[in-house]
């Protein structure tokens, strides 16, 4: 038998299943779908920024609690401790900020985790928007705290030490958007069952890097916001924001990827 | 536009008779994908009838290009990954094929044969057992398997092909229907 032949023979065998009488499974499919349909166009359709403040009252309260108390938590123990003896040294401070911003990016992970392995659970509960789309509004959630969290420590750390505003900027928002763009780009482009491995793999190989960072290029813990820096937060930035459209937006339902 | 975007488009209008045309196109080939992940006929239909709900209530998540055929077998291959976590087995033995044929009123050399052909298919991984049914028992093509396997069309190539050999290779040898 040639390949063609075995190729034929295949898709035969694999079609025999289609000979049975199936009208009767076929319209109580129709009818239910129609029935689905009705209740479908009678919910009231809500736009995303709508959806988004209803969100804010069932998760974002929470999350933003927690980050709250975490910036409360990290205060106290700065302030209590006058900043520490490391905070006084600017490239060990520099470095402490690095750690501090990648941390902050990995707070996102359980939420994140959670929201894709149940996705079909909360779409169900939602009634009206996709799992991406509500993933999408606890990323947005999640980023606006840590935004806070992010300047409250900024205020905090220029107040007490030595090192220049712009220079604990950079070594918050770069590490930042770095994690953030590398956590978006995985969870748009991993099955579920893989994404907590990848992601918290990527998280620890982050913070070696800026652990490296001391003996291979230990300049960089001098820096300071300059346009160039700008310019690669600002690239970091929109790329975080192409990975959001791309989880909202890529083609297929994507919602329905569960394996 | 193709005519199931314009159904789609007369579906989202309003327009029910859209809905029985959209079903007549998509059942026979949807049941028959769940047919194949399912352990009878009656949770197939079920798989079937979830699959065309939930394209219904993700409509506005479908990009009108032209995919809708992937769309929807992309969610009939979840709905049958759902249905199997919650209480269904994938391992099917000889006499459940075999059950499966008692409609045919072919020969038995055929009908034997066909099930050898079904057990080697069915002893395939799992990812190359869906390519195998997708590319020869639901017509489609690389591009649209890849898309809804989500693996690279070089992958679904390779694998597809390693697994014609394999099964062609072990079906003249006559296969094992323990």
């Amino acid at each position: 038998m040639n390949n063609k032949d075995f190729e034929n023979r295949l898709k035969t065998t694999l079609h025999k299943m289609e000979d049975r009488e199936m009208t009767d499974a076929m319209q109580k499919t129709s009818w239910n779908l129609k029935v689905d349909l009705h209740q479908k166009t009678q919910r009231e359709r809500i736009g995303f920024q709508t959806f988004l403040f209803m969100q804010m009252k069932f998760v974002g309260r929470k999350v933003w609690l927690c980050q709250g108390l975490l910036l409360v938590l990290f205060s106290v123990i700065f302030l209590a401790a006058d900043g520490g003896y490391l905070w006084k040294i600017p490239a060990y401070a520099a470095r402490m900020l690095c750690y501090l911003a990648i941390l902050i990016a990995m707070t996102a992970l359980p939420l994140i985790h959670r929201s894709i392995h149940y996705k079909m659970h909360e779409v169900e509960t939602a009634a009206r928007f996709s799992a991406d789309r509500l993933l999408a509004a606890k990323l947005l959630l999640i980023g606006t705290g840590d935004i806070f969290m992010l300047a409250g420590i900024l205020i905090i750390v220029s107040a007490k030490t030595s090192l220049p505003t712009g220079s604990v900027a950079l070594y918050l928002l770069f590490p930042y958007l770095l994690a953030s763009s590398g956590l978006l780009f995985l969870l748009g482009h991993l099955k579920t069952e893989r994404f907590m491995p990848y992601s918290l793999s990527f998280y620890f190989l982050l913070l070696l890097l800026i652990l490296a960072l001391k003996q291979i290029y230990p300049g960089f813990f001098q820096q300071t916001l300059s346009g160039g820096w700008m310019a690669v937060c600002a690239g970091l930035m929109v790329f975080c924001i192409y990975q959001i459209r791309y989880l909202v937006y890529r083609s297929g339902f994507t919602g329905v990827q569960m394996s | 536009m193709t005519r199931e975007d314009k159904l789609i488009q007369q579906i989202e209008e309003g327009d029910s008779r859209a809905v029985d045309e959209l079903v007549g196109i998509y059942y026979p080939e949807i049941l028959r994908y769940c047919l194949w992940h399912a352990p009878d006929r009656s949770v197939a239909e079920d798989a079937a009838q979830e699959t065309f709900l939930k394209a219904i209530r993700y409509f506005d998540r479908y990009v009108h290009r032209g995919k809708f055929k992937a769309f929807l077998y992309q969610i009939a291959s979840n709905t049958c990954v759902d249905m199997q976590r919650k209480k269904y087995l994938t391992d099917v033995s000889y006499e459940t094929l075999n059950a499966e044929f008692a409609y045919s009123e072919k020969g038995f050399d055929e009908i034997h044969s066909d099930l050898v052909l079904k057990q080697l298919i069915r002893r395939l991984p799992e990812e190359t057992q869906e390519i195998v049914i997708l590319r020869f028992g639901q017509d489609l093509t690389m591009r649209e398997i890849a898309w809804i396997t989500g693996l690279p069309l070089r992958t679904v190539q390779s694998r597809l092909r390693s697994a014609l050999k394999n099964l062609k290779k072990e079906f003249e040898e006559g296969g094992n229907h323990e």
